[in-house]
């Protein structure tokens, strides 16, 4: 049981840092989206951050449910600390794979429409912080996943 | 006469009670339409639930249970409006 | 062999369950997947018939699928139709679908069906599950208990079909029928048995026709339906005997229905109770717990839910955006020009075909994909059980509207299309809650308004065009809840039910389940661009090459100036008279006839009659309109008339009175709102 206590809090403190870093990049979208559309400024950390509103409000959302986790874990609700790491990091992983399908349908449709593609283009895509900060979110998932897999047997 | 489980319970709406707790249904104050729609989810005279998540905001979760088996898991969400029409006795406390 | 056909017996089956128990699926399985599909008579519930062959038998079996209840009362027509088909048509065989992680209540059904008489056979369904969840149910136990068959299936995979064939079969020769199963307590069986001997005596004939001691026991508890049904058969001194009777029981257990029903669950549970043997302590925390402690979370609930809702937007629209450019060539592209080649034709008919029927159906086939991939996302959150919490999470913000947070459903699968929507209402159980989500799911913004907003935005808005666009579907939504709350408040008046729903575990989403279920509101969308649009599209193309002075010729639609000239010109002159405060003219008014078919043929129609081709219609616009007008255009479009398909929906379900109030409304608060934002806006720009 301690062995697998320390996997949880492993996982907990990961998924409280990146809970933070999805806060910050959340807000950071949010803003660049003020500035570029409503009121005329510059957008920061464009290459890594879209003006995309939405996009804020979801990355806040798992941001915040990460969060959670750690503030569950430290009230010694276990049960609520892994449910939050496994629907955050669940729900950053399948942001993550959606910006990876979304660029494949994006080459798919130029190639279609017969326009232009640049490998560049695509790789910025893909190296979106949505994306990196899914990829990263593999790690505490499945420290999560293993977790409970413990708990339950 | 079939209706009051006799004695000088308190009765307290669902609304009311903490989550966690255990309750029994005493009396559903409301039309047909409302007694029987909870009926078909479980939820009659005698019933007992377990209250997962207390109303307010939003609607309440209650898990029905079988008292003999105990969790049988069943979760019914009610607004807040219906658990206000749900009196029940509090058999144990959350 | 075959030749000496003698006569084939025929068989009816009945299938009848309480919903989500695999219904359907079982249908399925046990007709092959081939049904012919119906209505009930008088009523827009849907009748499913299907056929098995039974070789031991000689015969044909017919199955019908009787509607999802959870008991057969009166109160609902679901109910009554299930309830009048099991005693009237006197089926062979009542297979009732049970669902094994469910099984108090399915249980209630079953007593409740064993006690109309008929010949029950019980297929327990979802044992899977049950497993899954930490307990096992004793089948042969419920046999026992019950008195009738009972099979164990995992329908999904093929477990047990054969079996529940079999059992059918044997049924059929061999009926068992227990109407006593339930017992009441002795006085009140007393009052039974004198209420049975009274009607057998004063009409064998009503006794011969329907089970007595049902016939009791529904009059004892003030079932109007079959007290109307006694009345036609016995004289009014039977009645009044009848009548004191029930007086008599009331006497003994108080409120007669009440009584019977907590008696039947009661023995429900403990028949659930013996048959179940837990298997695993462990079950006690499930993968539903775990999930719904976040999803339900009273903070973290709401912020999630729009997650999972921007999930399923951008998946539905940027993974379709290659499928519908692929169609948008095949049609618009390659097929409309190989169609305008053939010179053998006559010009008018390639005209009608390329530019009337392909511009137009092709129009609507471009979003196919995005239409599927929505649905199937949407399938996909149905089938794992999370728009029920969804449903559950938004309830405190639908309330203050007065909605039931179930419209949440219909309201997304809106923004979707909106015939699929308006259909969805079905599933919200209070009249008035239905008729409103149905009345305000066509101001949802449907997919096919997105290509005008995109296309006079990007003409006109410059570097506003995304935000003009975003603020198109936010006030979508204001203006759903808004006349909602309108309605609610006043022709549509009435108490707010309670929100009550159940929050069925979380399953792995069953492909074959979601993959019918997308399919099923697909081809709303597909039989509307087969038919309605088809249609109106011929009309259109009629109306535009052709004018009061006569025929014009398929040249019409390449020139303007001969295009005023036709009937669609005259009606957009008609037309533009109430227009003109908006800013528009006579071809952008008559587009928005065009509209009234089908939302996206306006992007198409505007190109014909500014006489300019798609790529350069932009530029053109912008000469049209101003950002203003063109902002109030897109405004006017979002809420203005549904499209003839939803308006059909909403005629078949509601009637036509409410088909007639939804156009009416929209128009008049299109017109209104365009108006207000015209006169504003002149102020502040001017």
């Amino acid at each position: 049981m301690v062995r697998s206590k320390s996997i949880l809090i492993t996982a907990s403190l990961l998924a409280f840092i990146l809970g933070l870093m999805y806060i910050a990049s959340g807000s950071i979208c949010i803003y660049n989206w003020i500035t570029s559309s409503l009121i005329n400024g510059e957008a920061v950390l464009k290459q890594f951050i879209p003006s995309d509103p939405w996009l804020g409000i979801v990355m806040i959302s798992i941001g915040l449910t990460y969060n959670a986790s750690a503030y569950y874990l430290m009230r010694g609700n276990t049960v609520l600390s892994i449910a939050s790491i496994l629907v955050g990091g669940g729900l950053a992983i399948i942001v993550m794979g959606l910006q990876v399908l979304a660029t494949l349908a994006f080459v798919a449709d130029r190639l279609v429409i017969n326009e232009e593609l640049r490998l560049s283009v695509i790789i910025s895509n893909l190296l979106r912080i949505d994306e990196i900060l899914g990829y990263v979110s593999l790690i505490p998932f499945l420290l999560g996943y293993k977790f409970y897999k413990e708990m339950k047997s | 006469m079939h209706t009051g489980k006799g004695g000088n319970e308190e009765l307290i709406p669902l609304a009311y009670v903490s989550e966690g707790s255990l309750v029994q249904i005493v009396k559903i104050v409301g039309g047909h339409g409302l007694i029987r729609r909870l009926r078909d989810l479980g939820l009659y005279e005698g019933a007992r639930v377990k209250v997962i998540r207390s109303p307010g905001p939003g609607p309440a979760i209650v898990s029905l249970i079988d008292p003999s088996s105990g969790d049988i898991g069943r979760r019914v969400a009610l607004g807040f409006g219906v658990a206000m029409k749900v009196l029940v006795r509090v058999i144990s406390h959350g | 062999m075959d030749k000496v056909a003698s006569k084939k017996h025929k068989y009816i089956v009945a299938i009848v369950g309480i919903p989500n128990v695999g219904k359907s699926v079982i249908f399925n399985k046990l007709t092959g997947g081939k049904a012919w599909v119906g209505n009930w008579p008088g009523v827009t519930v849907e009748k499913k018939v299907g056929r098995f062959k039974a070789e031991e038998l000689n015969a044909e079996i017919e199955v019908v699928d009787l509607p999802g209840i959870y008991s057969l009362t009166a109160y609902s027509v679901d109910e009554l139709i299930a309830r009048n088909f099991i005693i009237e048509e006197k089926p062979d065989v009542v297979v009732v679908i049970a669902n094994a992680a469910n099984l108090e209540r399915s249980l209630y059904l079953i007593l409740s069906i064993m006690e109309l008489g008929a010949n029950v056979v019980v297929a327990l369904n979802m044992v899977d599950i049950a497993r899954s969840e930490g307990y096992e149910i004793l089948h042969d136990k419920l046999e026992q208990v019950l008195g009738i068959p009972v099979v164990p299936t995992i329908a999904v995979s093929n477990v047990g079909i054969e079996e529940l064939k079999k059992s059918i079969i044997n049924s059929i020769r061999r009926k068992l029928s227990r109407t006593k199963i339930v017992s009441y307590g002795k006085e009140l069986e007393r009052i039974i048995s004198r209420m049975e001997e009274l009607l057998t005596r004063s009409s064998p004939e009503l006794t011969n026709r329907y089970p007595s001691r049902w016939l009791a026991i529904k009059f004892l508890e003030g079932d109007e339906d079959i007290i109307s049904k006694i009345k036609r058969y016995v004289s009014s001194s039977v009645l009044d005997e009848l009548t004191k009777l029930r007086h008599e029981a009331e006497k003994v257990v108080g409120d007669i229905e009440e009584y019977i029903t907590e008696v039947k669950f009661r023995m429900a549970t403990e028949i659930a109770r013996l048959a179940t043997r837990q298997i695993s302590l462990t079950a006690k925390i499930s993968v539903t717990d775990i999930l719904d402690a976040i999803l339900t979370h009273k903070v973290l609930g709401i912020p999630l839910a729009l997650s999972i809702m921007y999930l399923l937007f951008r998946f539905a629209f940027d993974l379709s955006a290659p499928l519908s450019d692929g169609i948008d060539v095949l049609i618009n592209g390659i097929l409309r020009d190989w169609v305008k080649s053939l010179k053998f034709l006559p010009t008018w008919l390639t005209s009608l075909l390329a530019d009337g029927v392909i511009a137009g159906v092709g129009a609507v086939l471009v979003f196919l994909p995005v239409i599927a991939l929505f649905f199937f996302v949407l399938s996909i959150l149905e089938d794992i059980g999370y728009l029920a919490r969804l449903a559950f999470v938004i309830d405190k913000i639908l309330h203050k509207f007065k909605l039931p947070g179930k419209s949440i459903i219909p309201l997304i699968m809106g923004f979707g299309c909106n015939v699929p929507a308006v259909l969805a209402t079905r599933a919200i159980e209070d009249e008035k809650d239905r008729k409103v989500t149905a009345l305000i799911a066509p101001l949802s913004s449907c997919s096919a308004r997105l290509p005008v907003y995109l296309t006079i935005a990007g003409a006109v808005m410059g570097a506003y065009a995304v935000a003009a666009v975003m603020s198109m579907y936010w006030l979508s939504i204001i203006l759903a809840l808004s006349v909602g709350l309108l309605f609610r408040s006043t022709i549509l008046r009435g108490p707010t039910t309670g929100f009550i729903m159940e929050l069925p575990p979380y399953l792995a989403p069953r492909i074959d389940n979601v993959l019918m279920k997308t399919w099923e509101r697909t081809k709303h969308f597909l039989i509307k661009a087969g038919t309605v649009i088809f249609l109106g599209v011929i009309i259109v193309w009629l109306l535009s090459v052709t004018g009061p002075a006569g025929y014009l010729g398929p040249e019409a639609l390449e020139n303007p100036d001969i295009l005023s000239k036709s009937w669609i010109g005259f009606l957009g002159k008609v037309f533009s008279v109430f227009t003109s405060p908006m800013g528009w003219d006579w071809r952008t008014t008559a587009a928005l006839i065009f509209g009234f078919i089908a939302k996206e043929i306006i992007v198409g129609s505007l190109g014909v009659l500014l006489g300019t081709s798609e790529e350069s219609l932009r530029e053109v616009l912008s000469n049209v309109f101003t950002p203003l007008s063109g902002f109030t255009y897109m405004v006017f479009i979002l809420i203005y008339v549904p499209c003839i398909a939803t308006l059909a929906s909403i005629r078949s379900e509601l009637g036509l009175k409410y088909a007639i109030i939804t156009a009416l409304y929209q128009v008049i608060l299109a017109y209104i709102i365009a108006l207000l934002i015209s006169i504003l806006g002149g102020i502040i720009v001017g």
